[in-house]
């Protein structure tokens, strides 16, 4: 696991590394096609030509990135939550998905379990942020915790989890944020290409003024910045897009390796596919954090090149195609049987490294089929740990309707409104508008006492 | 959420894990979207029935805003003997009904024995609520 996290991490880092050298030859770039002069700079006998204009944009492409990144890594997630307009609950507002999240985080062997927000929208969705494993949230919307089932639920979060657990999250932001920084810059670039005169000032100036040689080479310069400003941008996203996509797949297998049960994630996707939603104020640069793109749901012949999700229908297929088995080194495998390429883009190395992961959690779990499995694995390790988890079978599943109704009082919980339990059965939710001392029970007509705003 | 006709806040009542909002004053029902289907369980109330009236009564009703998304909600009127005009959002937040009107389609509307402990759920939950058909089974025993 380990292993895979520091691989992960190592990919990353060259990842942002070549991200960020594209930044910066778009910012030197475009400097130094707005102002080609340069200084000449005597170094012991020779004369270099110090082209000012490149480096200050340089620096310019990398103050544009460095501000926003500090921004988000500072905030860690509460920038990212706030952005998604999700609010963070408690354990009680919703016992269940407490439970879930913690039992997931205690399999991914998280050093605590993330903090839990809500996002209030009716949408199937629910993605992670944070700057690292301490310092991580868990997002799902308010349709999902009433539409899912307990498994499906557990499918989802651990999804959530391994990405938490693969340092996906504060990678995708750094190079979102990169992505977004370069697009940024090369659009003011032809901005100012087509409202400066480069290339075109003759009028006022002698076109031998400066020596020969040096025209040419800036000419070619010219040529190359103009080029690096129009690929530079898709470069970007293709890279974003193809690590975001691999890292799709990883999370699909932290999934069903932290819940021993593929099918959870498997139903709970087809769940979120048939069900887009329509989640609203969904930005570009948010969509490839959720477990769906919430922008691309409900479209199907997408290009998969420019997709930051692999399709739907082929993550289920890997997932359904584990055979029982539970293990990274399962995912590995069926992958490559549904998608033949699939070998190509999970490497040797990785595969390689999942196998220890795989042997110690079918240790600990062999005797078990894997649907027990998927219950006991965290519960049974949470009472070794301390942590109180109660049994999956002493909480029986809930009913569609049941889920719909906690949801909605978690909903109402977090928007102040009070609850009254009639002894007749009724159970009267009053808003916080509401400003009669008191209340008639609409069944019995028992008169209520309207408690105080909490 | 406020009541479409007063505009006071309503308050939503729960009963055997069936939830519906009402106004306090006026003692009209929203059921949001989904609700009715969950309120009739597995039972076949034909939306046909529930369009089946004609348009034509609901003329006279003036229009309410839906208390969700304040568009202005759309009429329809069921089949039956005494056809009621009820409100539903045109973005599909849910349906409005006027004092008794909930009560009386689902009386009208059905048989059989799902939708009779539906009635006897409303019965429950309003039980002073009076609607035409009920008036009529009271003067004609």
């Amino acid at each position: 696991m380990f292993e895979l996290i520091r691989q992960n991490k190592r990919r990353s880092l060259l990842l942002m590394g070549f991200m960020l050298l594209l930044l910066l030859g778009v910012g030197f770039a475009i400097g130094f096609a707005v102002v080609p002069a340069s200084e000449p700079l005597d170094m012991g006998g020779a004369t270099l030509y110090l082209p000012w204009g490149g480096l200050l944009g340089m620096g310019v492409a990398f103050l544009v990135w460095g501000v926003q990144a500090l921004a988000a890594y500072s905030s860690g997630d509460r920038l990212l939550m706030a952005a998604a307009g999700a609010k963070k609950i408690q354990k009680q507002d919703h016992p269940r998905l407490f439970n879930v999240v913690e039992e997931m985080s205690i399999a991914a062997q998280l050093p605590k379990p993330p903090k839990v927000y809500i996002i209030e929208d009716m949408s199937l969705n629910a993605f992670a942020a944070g700057r690292d494993p301490n310092h991580a949230a868990v997002a799902v919307t308010a349709g999902l915790l009433s539409k899912l089932n307990r498994d499906q639920l557990q499918g989802v979060v651990a999804h959530e989890i391994a990405h938490i657990a693969n340092r996906d999250v504060l990678f995708m932001t750094m190079a979102g944020i990169m992505v977004g920084s370069i697009i940024m810059l090369t659009e003011v670039f032809f901005r100012v290409m087509w409202y400066s005169n480069i290339g075109a000032s003759r009028r006022y100036r002698s076109r031998r003024s400066s020596r020969d040689g040096e025209g040419a080479a800036k000419l070619i310069l010219l040529v190359v910045a103009l080029i690096l400003a129009i690929v530079a941008p898709l470069l970007a996203q293709l890279l974003y897009f193809a690590c975001s996509r691999q890292r799709e797949y990883l999370a699909d297998a932290g999934g069903a390796v932290y819940t021993r049960y593929p099918e959870g994630l498997a139903s709970a996707l087809e769940t979120i596919s048939g069900n887009p939603g329509d989640k609203k104020s969904v930005s570009k640069a948010m969509a490839p954090m959720y477990i769906v793109n919430p922008l691309e749901a409900g479209q199907r012949a997408i290009s998969s090149l420019t997709s930051t999700h692999p399709p739907i229908e082929e993550r289920v297929r890997i997932l359904r195609s584990m055979g029982g088995g539970g293990s990274f080194a399962d995912y590995a495998a069926a992958w490559n049987k549904v998608d033949g390429a699939g070998a190509a883009r999970i490497p040797a190395s990785a595969l390689a490294q999942t196998a220890p992961v795989a042997a110690r959690a079918a240790n600990a779990q062999e005797p078990m089929a894997a649907i027990t499995a998927a219950a006991a694995a965290p519960v049974g390790q949470a009472s070794k740990t301390g942590v109180p988890t109660p049994s999956r079978r002493a909480t029986p599943e809930a009913t569609p309707r049941q889920r719909q109704r906690d949801t909605g009082d978690l909903l109402r919980r977090m928007n102040k409104f009070r609850f009254i339990n009639c002894d007749c059965g009724i159970r009267i939710k009053l808003p916080p508008e509401y400003a009669k001392p008191k209340v008639k029970c609409v069944r019995c007509g028992k008169i209520h006492e309207v408690p105080r705003q909490p | 959420m406020e009541c479409p006709v007063c505009k006071e806040p309503m308050l939503v009542i729960e009963y055997e894990g069936i939830e519906l909002d009402l106004c306090d004053a006026c003692h009209g029902v929203w059921l949001d979207e989904g609700e009715l289907e969950l309120l009739l369980g597995d039972h076949e109330m034909t939306h046909g029935f529930l369009t089946a009236g004609n348009p034509a009564a609901a003329k006279k009703e003036e229009s309410r805003p839906c208390p969700i998304c304040d568009a202005v909600m759309g009429k329809a009127v069921t089949g039956g003997k005494t056809p009621v005009v009820y409100d539903y959002c045109p973005h599909e937040h849910g349906l409005w009904f006027d004092r008794g009107e909930l009560l009386s389609i689902l009386e009208q509307g059905s048989s059989d024995g799902a939708a009779a402990a539906v009635v006897q759920w409303l019965r429950h939950v309003f039980p002073d609520s009076s609607t035409p058909q009920t008036k009529q089974e009271t003067l004609n025993p």
